[in-house]
């Protein structure tokens, strides 16, 4: 069974999905770079405040 | 800068049938639709994009959905998955058995229907700048 980490999936998904997001809709490089690290940041960053306001749920 | 840093497109003003064979071609094959359109960039990280995922999601033994269901959900990943273009059917040739009892397997069904969705939103905008309404 292939393995990998919640987090490095997580990274991936969001890193695939923020640079296709970025191409989309912005017309050039320098907000095409802004456009996706807010877009990565904010995959990344909601996810883990997201677990975090779940965790008293599992536990 | 703030120039579009890809070249312009091939036709100039646009039109309906350079925007429909940029989209089939852009659905059949991730960034083949921007190729056409001489969008050289974008076709390379919307390729580099959609496959890394489909790959993933077919290594992480993801389920590929069949046309053939009666579930509604089952169906909605169908169609997810089959925008992939010509992903989907390779990945469902390949013959790999899903695992979704794992984590890694329900990733793989979510990496393989993202791949099929940006591929869509992709093909769209192949579509768009065929037509000549966007740049």
């Amino acid at each position: 069974m292939p393995h990998i980490s919640h987090f490095a999936a997580m990274l991936f998904f969001a890193a695939a999905a923020s640079a296709t997001l970025a191409f989309l809709s912005r017309p050039t490089n320098r907000e095409r770079c802004i456009y996706a690290l807010k877009a990565f940041v904010m995959f990344v960053g909601g996810a883990i405040l997201l677990g975090w306001l779940l965790y008293p749920i599992s536990h | 800068m703030t120039r579009p840093v890809d070249s312009p497109p091939r036709t100039t003003r646009g039109s309906a049938s350079w925007g429909i064979a940029a989209f089939l071609a852009g659905w059949l094959v991730p960034g083949l639709g921007h190729a056409l359109l001489r969008r050289w960039t974008r076709a390379a990280v919307f390729f580099i994009s959609v496959v890394s995922l489909a790959a993933v999601g077919v290594w992480l033994r993801g389920a590929i959905f069949g046309r053939h269901t009666a579930d509604p959900f089952e169906w909605l990943g169908f169609l997810a998955d089959a925008s992939a273009g010509v992903l989907y059917p390779v990945a469902r040739s390949l013959g790999i058995a899903s695992d979704v009892s794992h984590a890694a397997g329900d990733y793989g069904t979510r990496f393989f229907a993202a791949a099929g969705t940006l591929n869509l939103l992709c093909a769209l905008d192949a579509y768009t700048i065929g037509t000549g309404r966007k740049k």
